[in-house]
């Protein structure tokens, strides 16, 4: 077992080794310019904070409508802190302040919602997510609606697909590991759970929190790589934004989410020729993928490397692909 | 262990057609007589009214130099092609359609974007891709200042910044309106709204009565409007765009409020007065740059009835910034005889008494248009006086 | 005093419109547990209607505004053919994302053909301003609040004292049951889709006359704030709509009235938390028991 456990990690390893190789041939040889350059980046950051969503949603069946409001939380304090202490020291500070600030306020909106079942946690976080953006606006630190430019650069492409590997890496374990499992029985079957001792809320609550630190740390790189932040950046459309991607990618499937992200970013660049069509277009693309794959693109279960090279027969997961 | 064989060589393969791909890019460059500009416009989402009228001024500037024989630099003939992208009104996609027009489509400068929050997102991708950039309307005053004080090298604007336009309204009411007390109400939602804010409460020398805010897409200004009612006060100042004045005003005229308003340049549209209503846009004062009634230069008048003529209606402020922005980058060029785009950044530093539809224009230390004021005023929703504010 | 029952009634007239909105959401999710998002573009759909009937063929205000609750009515139900129809057995966040992709679609289609600028709407109606005491009130005011009631006593009849109205309330208390029972399902949700959204235009038109102007995103904010309205009054239970609706009109009223115009979203949403803990199901829900 252990054995083969190792066999399929190092063939994720290189997978990723091979994608890194050929991104950074692209950029050496300027094949995608410093326009595909800046498309990469936004794709990983839309995918960090998209794998936290996925978490909330896929692992406790719950969805949020205010990740917007967590990622505003990174992105300023990034913002404030980064720009005092203009070295790297300070920008991982800053996400790491980012990133508690954001947890606390998940672990205060999470405590008292996620006990109940419904739809509530969506209008508690999209409640949320407003008061955010309002305080944001009135705030004098903040300086109001015109928001915080200059802030100093400290991410490239590099540091996203760094921080992208380990993010999926520490979310797919921590999915795959007895919280994890647990997080996935309260989804499955809460009341089942309930009754065999799971404390449902206090999973819920983890998957919440961890969720709405991503999202942060998403805010974060995205602050400091845009180098400004205004609250127009994070109303209710940047909610929907990352929902759309957990959506499409197949809530609960971490590989669905990769997939979707970078398929998005894609379509959004092959669409800008369209001016002002490209949003009906994409509209048009947002029902039709739903009608004809309502589970998402790969539905719950995940690309299985097992599956693709070794093809030993007995899935590793349950979940069949026929979404 | 065959698939993972497969795999490896298949990356081989692909790595390789990169390299390939990238070495025979090299060779490609080769010169020509187009010149690119690139529009950052929002047509779709929360700003697409504004991004809209700036695209049609933009292009509309465009065709008229085409139409005209194009620039001439150096006994060589430029034609100007116009490379619009939609920012979405949405931050992030302003640089990174900023960063797409610099290193996708090679474009020799550009304009855009709409809004400040906008402007100050792509600032960095125009600093880095080295191209000058003009934005029409984006009105903070720190979009065109580094941190440490220097100018931005590359940022332009054909806006008025937002606390000379603050500071000039404050002048307006005090020596022409003679307001003693005002109500202000302000777009919260932008820096437009609060910036000339500021600057208004600095200058005024009179008693601000009460501040009231409002978010853009805002339609019920009711409640507001009973609480001030029964105040005293002698003018309203909405610092804001005409979608919101216009109801403002509809709905304080209604009520029985007459006292005179007056606003910025976001109020320049003939939108406002449709909206308020012919009969309640009366003793209206606004921030122009340009005015059929008092025309700052020789550009205006034939602008509008050649716009009229081309798009059936009348131009509004934002229409006229945009076309005056993409005819000081031809300026720039003819001054500077280079297309090359620091050329034209040179040259865009250097503007000097340019006839612009919105006044006659000299670019000050920090990239903002020195230019006149005109408050216009409007009755019955006709512009019927125009005082220029020194 | 006086300014304070003036306030009051401009709550009441803020509120009605989102009443009328709300009432769309709680049917909907009442019926088959979705968010509606493109309720608030039906809205705006009803206003650039009623701005066709009015402004293009001339037609008196009232016959505008029926056809245009008609014409939504019919637009309500080809959405929820097209769009939801399909997902009836999928998860509901699949439908969600469905409507999220009709309202992108009706808001930009609306701009991408008629342009995003704001249009003026017609006066049909010329604006006569009653004095009551210190109270004012306009005829357009007037009509606003009369229409929202005459509405919504309608909507009450019609749920109550009709056979399709027994056949809504059926399917929203327990679907399974209802088709065993011989009810035609999929006929009863086309039917609520086409009131809730006659209902969403009639709002639209009487915005439109009373702020006189539209625009393709005006359905956004008050689709949103009618949801939460919704939410604050019991989801799925009219009469909490009507209240829910009111409440946050005169809320917001009210914290313009103290000052507070910087934070007015803010406090209606702060407001819908505190309800949301104190009381889930909202101020006129009853607490149900979870069932396995």
């Amino acid at each position: 077992m252990d054995r083969t456990h190792l066999k399929y990690t190092l063939s994720w390893a290189g997978l990723v080794v091979m994608l890194f190789v050929l991104i950074a041939v692209m950029t050496i040889f300027d094949v995608i310019g410093q326009y595909g350059m800046t498309t990469l980046v936004l794709i990983g950051i839309n995918l960090i904070a998209a794998v936290g969503l996925n978490l909330v949603i896929g692992m406790s069946g719950q969805f949020s409508l205010g990740h917007a409001g967590f990622m505003a939380v990174g992105a300023y304090a990034t913002a404030l802190i980064a720009s005092a202490i203009p070295n790297i020291g300070g920008f991982i500070l800053s996400l790491v302040i980012g990133m508690s600030v954001s947890g606390v306020v998940a672990l205060l909106v999470g405590i008292p919602t996620l006990r109940l079942r419904g739809d509530y946690l969506a209008i508690a976080t999209l409640g949320v997510a407003e008061i955010i953006r309002i305080v944001i606006i009135n705030l004098k630190i903040t300086r109001g609606p015109a928001g915080i430019f200059g802030i100093p650069n400290f991410v490239n492409w590099q540091v996203i697909f760094g921080i992208s590997v380990i993010v999926i890496a520490l979310v797919v374990n921590f999915v795959r590991s007895t919280t994890g499992q647990a997080i996935i029985a309260v989804r499955d079957n809460e009341i089942a759970a309930a009754s065999l001792g799971i404390n449902t809320t206090k999973y819920k609550v983890i998957a919440f929190v961890i969720g709405a630190m991503l999202a942060a740390l998403a805010g974060g790189l995205r602050a400091s790589f845009i180098q400004s932040v205004s609250p127009q950046d994070y109303t209710f459309m940047q909610s929907i934004t990352i929902l759309i991607i957990v959506v499409l990618g197949g809530i609960g499937s971490m590989s669905g989410t990769v997939v979707t992200a970078i398929i998005l970013g894609v379509l959004d660049v092959i669409l800008q020729n369209f001016g002002p069509l490209r949003m009906v277009i994409y509209a048009v693309v947002l029902i039709v993928v739903m009608i004809f794959r309502p589970k998402g693109l790969l539905g719950t279960s995940e690309l299985s490397l097992k599956k693709l090279l070794f093809d030993t027969g007995d899935s590793h997961d349950n979940h069949s692909k026929n979404a | 262990m065959k698939k993972v064989i497969a795999i490896v060589a298949a990356f081989v393969v692909v790595i390789g057609a990169v390299v390939g791909i990238g070495m025979s890019k090299k060779s490609a460059e080769k010169t020509s007589t187009v010149i690119k500009i690139g529009g950052v416009f929002d047509t779709s989402g929360d700003a697409s009214a504004y991004g809209e009228a700036e695209q049609k001024g933009a292009n509309f500037a465009v065709k008229r130099i085409n139409a005209a024989g194009g620039i001439k630099v150096n006994g060589k003939t430029y034609t100007i092609e116009m490379v619009n992208k939609d920012s979405k009104s949405d931050n992030t996609e302003a640089a990174s359609v900023t960063t797409s027009l610099i290193s996708n489509n090679k474009v020799n400068a550009i304009v855009g974007p709409v809004t400040t929050a906008a402007t100050q997102a792509a600032v960095p991708a125009a600093t880095k891709g080295q191209t000058p950039m003009m934005s029409p309307t984006a009105g903070a005053d720190s979009i065109t200042v580094q941190k440490n004080g220097k100018v931005q090298p590359y940022i332009f604007r054909a806006q008025f910044k937002n606390s000379y336009l603050g500071t000039k309204m404050a002048q307006f009411a005090d020596e022409q309106v003679k307001a003693k007390d005002v109500v202000i109400f302000q777009d919260n939602s932008s820096d437009y709204g609060t910036g000339i804010t500021s600057a208004f409460k600095k200058a005024y020398k009179g008693h601000v009565v009460d501040t009231a805010s409002y978010q853009a897409g805002d339609t019920d200004f009711q409640a507001m409007l009973t609480k001030i009612k029964n105040q005293k006060f002698d003018a309203i100042v909405i610092n804001g765009y005409y979608t919101e004045a216009g109801a403002i005003l509809k709905q304080a005229r209604d009520m029985g409020i007459n006292v005179p308003v007056i606003g910025p340049d976001g109020l320049g549209d003939p939108k406002l007065a449709e909206i308020a209503g012919n009969q309640n846009a009366s003793n209206v004062y606004y921030a122009a740059h340009f005015s059929t009634q008092a025309p700052a230069t020789d550009a205006a008048t034939p602008f509008v009835t050649a716009y009229k003529k081309a798009y059936g209606e009348d131009p509004s402020q934002f229409t006229a910034l945009a076309y005056d922005a993409v005819y000081m980058i031809k300026q720039a060029i003819e001054d500077e005889k280079s297309v090359d785009k620091a050329k034209i950044t040179t040259g865009l530093a250097h503007i000097k008494n340019f006839d612009g539809v919105t006044g006659k224009m000299t670019m000050d230390a920090f990239h903002n248009p020195k230019k006149s004021i005109v408050m216009v005023g409007e009755t019955d929703g006709k512009d019927t006086t125009a005082t220029v504010v020194k | 005093m006086s300014s304070i029952l003036q306030q009051l009634l401009n709550g009441v007239i803020l509120g009605s419109v989102y009443a009328l909105l709300a009432l769309g959401y709680t049917m909907v999710y009442g019926i088959i547990k979705l968010i509606n998002f493109a309720h608030g573009d039906v809205y705006m759909l009803g206003a650039y209607f009623g701005y066709f009937f009015i402004n293009v063929l001339h037609l008196n205000f009232f016959i505008a505004l029926v056809l245009a609750m008609a014409v939504s009515a019919g637009v309500g139900v080809v959405i929820e053919f097209v769009a939801y129809r399909p997902l009836r057995q999928s998860p509901r966040i699949a439908v969600l994302i469905s409507a999220l992709g009709v309202s992108f679609l009706l808001e930009n289609g609306m701009s991408y053909f008629f342009g995003s600028d704001k249009r003026a709407f017609p006066q049909a109606i010329a604006t006569v301003q009653y004095h009551f005491g210190q109270l004012q009130i306009s005829n357009i005011q007037l009509l606003i609040i009369g229409t929202a009631v005459v509405l919504m006593l309608g909507l009450t009849l019609i749920v109550q004292k009709t056979k399709m109205g027994r056949a809504m309330r059926a399917v929203s208390a327990d679907q399974e049951a209802a088709i065993l029972m011989g009810i035609n399902v999929n006929r009863t949700i086309s039917f609520t889709f086409a009131i809730g959204s006659a209902l969403a235009a009639a709002g639209g038109v009487l915005i439109g006359l009373y702020y006189n102007n539209i625009d393709p995103l005006m359905g956004m904010t008050p689709g949103i704030k009618a949801f939460v309205a919704a939410v604050l009054g019991g989801i799925g239970i009219i009469p909490g709509a009507a209240l829910g609706g009111w409440l946050i009109g005169i809320l917001e009223t009210l914290t313009q009235a103290i000052g507070l115009s910087d934070y007015k979203d803010a406090v209606v949403y702060g407001i819908l938390i505190v309800i949301l803990l104190w009381k889930p199901t909202g101020i006129l829900g009853k607490n149900g028991r979870e069932k396995v």
